[in-house]
C-alpha cells in the first residue's frame, strides 16, 4: 500500500542523493512538521497574535530546494515560511521566539511570521503576495553584479503567479539571465479558492516558459525528486545560463491559514484523503526503507528532529514566563 | 529624470566613484552604458513594480541602486514594494538590513504631459514610516541632496521638478545633508514656506514684497520626511506670520502638515500674530489645457494676496 503510494519516489531512486543526505533530509522534515504542529498548539493557546499559516505537507519542497544550495547562497520566502527558515538553518529557538513577540527572536518580534534570519541566508520573508519575487530577483541582480557566484532560491505559492509584478521579475531575470531558482510550492489553493478556477490551465510551468524560462515539474512531496531539480537549477543559475522554475505540485496537510483555531474544512474530503496518504514524511520515510534503512532507526531519526523542536519550544516558553505551558500543550493532539 | 543635465552628472559621478552603485531606467543614457557598462547601467523593461523591488533586493545586499521612475505618477505603480518592504525592512529585520535606495522621478514641468500623470504625490509618502522624502526647490539643493540621497542609508524617494532643475552647469558644492532645511532668503516679517517648484513664485514674491519695504523670509524644508521642524519653528516664532505655498492639493497636503505641527508647538503657536495662510493647487486633476492648467495651480498673484491677508491680520 505504502509503497504505491509513494511510487514517485521509489521509482525515482538513484545515485545522486545518498543515503546519509536522505536521512538528514528527513530528519529536517521531521523537525518542520514538529514545529509547525507546535506553532500551530501555541497560536490556539493564544501565546502569541496573528495567523499561522502551516506549511505542513510542503516539508519536501523546503527541504529538498534548500538542501543543495551552499554558503554563497540566499533564500527568499513568503509567510508559509517557517520549513525555509529551518531548512536553511535558522536556529529553531529564535523562530519560535520571534513568533511569540519575544526580543529573543530573529527580529526581536517586530517581523513575527515574516521572519528575516540573515545569518541564515534567509534575506525575506514576504507578507504580500509575489513581492518576495521582485526582492529575490533583485538579490540575485546584486550577485550578478558582483560576481559572488551566489544564487537565490525564491519560494512561492501557486496563487503569486496572479500577480503582476512576479511575471515583471521573471522577465528580467529570463532576460538578464539572472542566478535565481523560482520555486513554485503548487499547492492546488490560493486561499480557500482552487487555482484551476482562477488560471486558465492548471500548468504553471507553461507562464514560466512563457518567459523562455527552463521549467521543471516535479513531485513536491518527493523530497528526492525536488533535491534533484534544485540542484540542476542550482547549477544552471551558478554556470550562468540564467533562471529556472521548478514547479512542485503538492497539498496543505491542514489548511491555509490558523488564527485562535482551525478553519471549517474547505476541500472535498476525498482529495484531502489522497493526498495526506502521499504525506511528503510518509515518501521519504518509504524510500529510505527500499534502500534498507531499518524502521527503528527511522523512527530514532523522526524523533531525534521533533526533540530538536521540543527543546526549543521548552527553552523559549520558560524564558517567556510560561514555564507550564509546554507541559499542558505537550500531550495535546496536533490538527 | 529627462534631461536634467546637472542631476544627472551627479547620477554619473557618483557611478564612477563607487562601484556599488546601479542605475535602473527604462532608457538609460548611451554614454553612461559605455563609462560604466551594462552591469552597472541596466535598461529595463518597463517595469515599474519589480524595478524597484529588484533594487530593494539588491540594496538589501549591498548595492546602492537609483531607480528613475521617470515621472512622479509612476510611483504609484510600485507602491507596494516602496510602502510595505522598502520602507519597513530595517526595521522588521532588526536592523538585520538596510535598504541604500533612491527613486528619482520628475514632479510637473513645462511637459504638459497628461491628464494622468502631471501629478505631485509626494505627500502620500509622508504617512509611512521608514521613508525619506526630498522634494528640492532650486538646483544647487537638488544637486547636492540627489548626492546625499545616493550616499543615504536608507530608502529616500527624490521627487524634483524639471522647472527647479534644468540646467546643465553644475551648481557650486554647499554643505547641506538630508532632513536640513534652507533659508533661501532671509527676512523679518514674513516666514513663506514653499515646496518644489513653489519656490519659484515664492521667491518671485519675495522680491515685490522687498520693494514695498517688506521682508519675506523663504524657506525650502526640501526634505519633508524628515522634517527639518526646528528651523521651521525657529523663523516662524521670529515673524511671527506664517504662508505656506505649494502645487499639490486635497486635503491633507505637505504644507498643511507642516503648519499643523508648527501650530501645535506652544512656542510658535504664542509667536503667531496671525492665522496661517495655505496657498494650494485646485483640487481637481490636472486638467489638459494649458489655460486650465494655469487655472489649476497657485499663481504669483493669488500668493502675493495670502501674503497680504497675513500682514494685515494682528493679534
Amino acid at each position: 500500500m505504502e509503497a504505491d503510494r509513494c511510487k514517485g519516489s521509489a521509482q525515482l531512486t538513484d545515485s545522486s542523493v545518498s543515503n546519509e543526505v536522505l536521512a538528514d533530509l528527513y530528519l529536517q522534515m521531521c523537525a518542520i512538521r514538529h514545529v509547525d504542529e507546535w506553532l500551530l498548539r501555541l497560536r490556539a493557546a493564544k501565546l502569541f497574535v496573528g495567523a499561522v499559516h502551516p506549511c505542513s505537507g510542503h516539508e519536501a519542497i523546503a527541504v529538498g530546494a534548500g538542501a543543495p544550495s551552499g554558503a554563497r547562497d540566499v533564500v527568499v520566502s513568503y509567510y508559509r515560511g517557517i520549513g525555509h527558515a529551518v531548512a536553511a538553518g535558522a536556529d529553531i529557538r529564535r523562530l519560535v521566539a520571534e513568533r511569540l513577540g519575544l526580543q529573543e527572536g530573529y527580529c526581536y518580534g517586530r517581523a513575527g511570521e515574516f521572519v528575516i534570519c540573515r545569518d541564515a541566508r534567509l534575506q525575506f520573508t514576504a507578507a504580500i503576495i509575489g513581492s518576495g519575487v521582485a526582492i529575490g530577483t533583485g538579490a540575485a541582480l546584486a550577485d550578478q553584479v558582483t560576481s559572488t557566484g551566489g544564487v537565490t532560491i525564491v519560494f512561492f505559492g501557486d496563487g503569486a503567479l496572479g500577480a503582476g509584478i512576479v511575471h515583471e521579475s521573471m522577465n528580467f531575470a529570463a532576460t538578464w539571465a539572472l542566478p535565481v531558482v523560482f520555486v513554485c510550492e503548487h499547492n492546488g489553493y490560493q486561499d480557500h479558492t482552487r487555482t484551476e478556477e482562477v488560471y486558465p490551465s492548471p500548468s504553471l510551468s507553461r507562464l514560466a516558459e512563457g518567459h523562455q524560462i527552463p521549467a521543471d515539474l516535479v513531485d513536491g512531496n518527493d523530497v528526492e525528486a525536488v533535491y534533484r531539480a534544485a540542484s540542476r537549477a542550482l547549477h544552471r543559475a551558478r554556470s550562468g545560463a540564467g533562471p529556472s522554475f521548478i514547479e512542485a505540485r503538492t497539498y496543505l496537510r491542514c489548511f491555509h491559514l490558523q488564527f485562535d483555531e482551525p478553519p471549517p474544512p474547505y476541500r472535498p474530503p476525498d482529495e484531502e484523503a489522497a493526498w495526506l496518504a502521499r504525506d511528503p514524511l510518509t515518501c521519504a520515510r518509504h524510500a529510505l526503507l527500499t534502500r534498507g534503512a531499518e524502521g527503528a532507526e527511522l523512527a530514532a531519526i523522526a524523533r531525534s528532529g521533533q526533540e530538536r523542536v521540543d527543546v526549543a519550544v521548552r527553552e523559549v516558553l520558560r524564558s517567556a514566563g510560561h514555564p507550564a505551558a509546554y507541559a499542558a500543550l505537550a500531550g495535546r493532539p496536533a490538527p | 529624470m529627462n534631461d536634467l543635465g546637472a542631476l544627472d552628472a551627479i547620477v554619473l559621478r557618483e557611478l564612477l566613484d563607487d562601484e556599488r552603485v546601479i542605475y535602473m531606467h527604462t532608457h538609460p543614457p548611451r554614454e553612461w552604458i559605455e563609462k560604466v557598462g551594462r552591469e552597472r547601467v541596466r535598461t529595463c523593461a518597463i517595469s515599474e513594480a519589480a524595478m524597484v523591488g529588484m533594487a530593494v533586493g539588491a540594496a538589501m545586499r549591498g548595492l546602492r541602486p537609483v531607480v528613475d521612475l521617470n515621472r512622479a505618477s509612476f510611483m504609484l505603480c510600485a507602491m507596494d514594494q516602496i510602502c510595505n518592504h522598502a520602507a519597513k525592512i530595517q526595521y522588521l529585520s532588526g536592523g538585520q538590513y538596510t535598504v541604500p535606495l533612491t527613486i528619482t522621478c520628475a514632479l510637473r514641468g513645462d511637459y504638459h504631459v497628461d491628464v494622468g500623470r502631471e501629478h505631485a504625490p509626494y505627500a502620500m509618502f509622508l504617512n509611512v514610516p521608514g521613508l525619506t522624502v526630498v522634494v528640492p526647490g532650486s538646483l544647487p539643493d537638488a544637486t547636492v541632496l540627489l548626492r546625499a540621497s545616493m550616499r543615504y542609508d536608507g530608502p529616500v524617494l527624490f521627487f524634483v521638478s524639471p522647472l527647479v532643475a534644468a540646467g546643465d552647469s553644475t551648481p557650486a558644492w554647499q554643505p547641506l545633508s538630508i532632513g536640513q532645511a534652507r533659508v533661501a532668503r532671509p527676512g523679518d516679517d514674513v516666514t513663506l514656506i514653499a515646496i518644489g517648484a513653489a519656490m519659484l513664485i515664492a521667491m518671485d514674491v519675495a522680491r515685490q514684497f522687498e520693494r514695498d519695504g517688506v521682508s519675506v523670509e523663504v524657506i525650502d524644508p526640501l526634505t519633508l520626511a524628515p522634517l527639518d521642524i526646528g528651523s521651521l519653528r525657529r523663523s516662524v516664532r521670529k515673524t511671527g506670520r506664517l504662508v505656506l505655498v505649494e502645487e499639490a492639493s486635497g486635503d491633507a497636503t505637505a504644507t498643511m502638515g507642516i503648519a499643523a505641527r508648527l501650530l501645535a508647538d506652544a512656542g510658535t503657536f504664542a509667536a503667531l500674530r496671525a492665522a496661517p495662510q495655505l496657498v494650494l493647487g485646485q483640487p481637481v486633476p490636472m486638467p489638459s489645457a494649458l489655460a486650465k492648467e494655469e487655472a489649476v495651480l497657485p499663481s504669483a498673484d493669488q500668493l502675493r494676496a495670502a501674503v497680504e491677508r497675513s500682514l494685515r491680520a494682528a493679534r
